[in-house]
């Protein structure tokens, strides 16, 4: 019981902490003057160089890692394993975004006039960024989390475990989850656009219309989310295995 | 363009990384996406809402379930748990839906430009149950996750331990439950506060204030979906563990 209680307490803390970061990307104009944001302001200009970022919104690559690290922690208390997860989920988020950049600066441009809810908004191509940057992170540190956590208990189960060995389970608990989650993401994604949809087609619009002109924003942060989800399977298990081996082998010394 | 390329990419990528299961995973998704298009397209041709989603649910765990992880023990008794949580849920949420009135666009979707000034909204299609059929599926593939994750762990145990009765499965199957639920929650509360983004930074936009963001339809409808789906969650691993505990002990 008590640690249930703990839990839901946990869950409350990370809903608080998840509703100011909200407020704060929403707000990005304080944002820029918080100090934080001079310090970033500095590297931003040196980064903002590079092509594969031009014209992105650097403070949320800030605000991805602290967000992500405050979540792991939050969630699950300091350990080995947490860290090795937060590692994991960095670089399975660097890969989706070099995927994502570079994909979305060598293809044809969006016409970002039909985004929902755009509104007023006058950098619409920032805000789809930010949206794919945070909708799959927690799919992502599911991933790590669950992949770390099985590692470290086989690791711990079994100290002189082969790397190979390792790999071979790690891969067979990757595949168990990889299916569900997906199409996890696929319901909470797809189903929420059917009631303006059947509008759409009731006024003569066609279904196939409907697809190619109002939703390519979901579609593309859909396969974005399904990608970095395939992709933290290998990385996670070389990241934690690496991780536990090196601390096994430091110990014996 | 950028969505054939990432298509592209996703599929290399779950052949890279999971071979023939990779395979059956781009075939389930594949085939999770026909049902959902054929869905809309006789929702939106006037057919009846209820028994078209139900189907459309059945049809859609049926293939997730049993197509892609095999025709087993686990697959059949999470998909019954699953159909008997879908029964009930279907239930409280068409109440909930019809006493708070719910349904339909919001605030901002019925302001759109096309929505608002092209097209009619007087169309031939009870919004109010539609509102109730897209809670329930989107709330549906955390439930086959959790039922599977679920049921599949309880099998393994049985496996290794075999002389457990019947109570002791149900016990450790709970136990299980338990550890999923926390990622499961996280991984909900993520995808549907990523899609807020937008939204959020409208509403600063607009100068929305807080009692009216607290009073919007958008907001009751975001969080009813979310609460919608961690109850179905949270219901779903007594209802599967009891499940699997019997087939295993009638064995």
């Amino acid at each position: 019981m008590k640690a249930k209680k703990a839990m839901s307490k946990k869950y409350i803390y990370s809903i608080i902490f998840y509703l100011l970061f909200l407020i704060f990307v929403a707000n990005d104009a304080w944002l820029y003057k918080t100090p934080i944001a001079k310090i970033t302001q500095v590297t931003e200009k040196k980064i903002a160089e590079m092509p594969a970022v031009r014209g992105g919104k650097e403070i949320y690559y800030l605000l991805v890692i602290i967000f992500t690290i405050v979540t792991m922690l939050i969630l699950n208390g300091f350990h080995r394993k947490t860290v090795a997860a937060i590692f994991s989920t960095f670089f399975v988020f660097s890969l989706i975004m070099l995927i994502f950049f570079v994909t979305l600066n060598t293809t044809e441009p969006f016409d970002y006039g039909m985004m929902e809810y755009l509104g007023s908004t006058e950098n619409p191509e920032h805000l789809f960024i930010a949206e794919v940057m945070f909708a799959g992170l927690g799919a992502i540190m599911d991933v790590a989390v669950t992949l770390t956590s099985a590692m470290e208990e086989l690791i711990r189960k079994k100290p002189d475990i082969s790397l190979r060995k390792l790999f071979h389970s790690g891969r067979e608990i990757g595949y168990d989850i990889m299916g569900t989650m997906i199409s996890v993401l696929l319901f909470t994604f797809a189903v929420g656009l059917i009631p303006s949809f059947l509008i759409r087609m009731n006024n003569d619009v066609p279904f196939i219309t409907n697809i190619k002109q109002y939703i390519p924003f979901e579609i593309s942060r859909f396969l974005i989310e399904s990608i970095g989800i395939v992709a933290a399977i290998p990385i996670s298990i070389a990241v934690s295995s690496g991780f536990f081996k090196l601390a096994v082998r430091r110990e014996r010394r | 363009m950028m969505i054939l390329v990432l298509i592209l990419v996703l599929c290399i990528f779950l052949f890279f990384v999971g071979g023939e299961r990779g395979a059956i995973v781009v075939t389930t998704l594949a085939g999770n996406v026909c049902v959902l298009a054929v869905t809309v397209i006789l929702l939106a041709n006037g057919m009846p809402i209820f028994p078209i989603v139900f189907l459309a649910a059945v049809l859609i765990s049926y293939i997730t379930l049993i197509r892609q992880n095999g025709n087993n023990q686990k697959t059949w008794s999470a998909f019954v748990s699953v159909a008997g949580i879908m029964l009930v849920l279907s239930i409280a949420i068409a109440v909930i839906v019809h006493i708070t009135n719910a349904s339909g666009l919001n605030e901002i979707q019925s302001v759109q430009e096309d929505v608002a000034f092209y097209y009619t909204l007087d169309i031939q299609i009870p919004m109010q149950k539609i509102a109730v059929g897209v809670v329930i599926l989107s709330a549906l593939g955390a439930i086959m996750d959790t039922a599977l994750s679920v049921t599949s762990a309880v099998y393994e145990v049985s496996l290794h331990k075999e002389e457990l009765s019947r109570k002791e499965y149900i016990l450790s199957g709970i136990q299980v439950g338990k550890d999923i639920i926390g990622t499961t929650a996280n991984t909900l509360l993520f995808a549907y506060f990523g899609e807020s983004i937008l939204l959020f930074s409208y509403l600063v936009n607009m100068k929305y204030n807080w009692e009216m963001i607290l009073n919007s339809k958008l907001l009751f409808q975001g969080l009813a979906m979310m609460a919608a789906g961690m109850t179905a969650c949270l219901l779903a691993v007594p209802v599967s563990s009891y499940i699997i505990a019997n087939v295993i002990s009638d064995k």
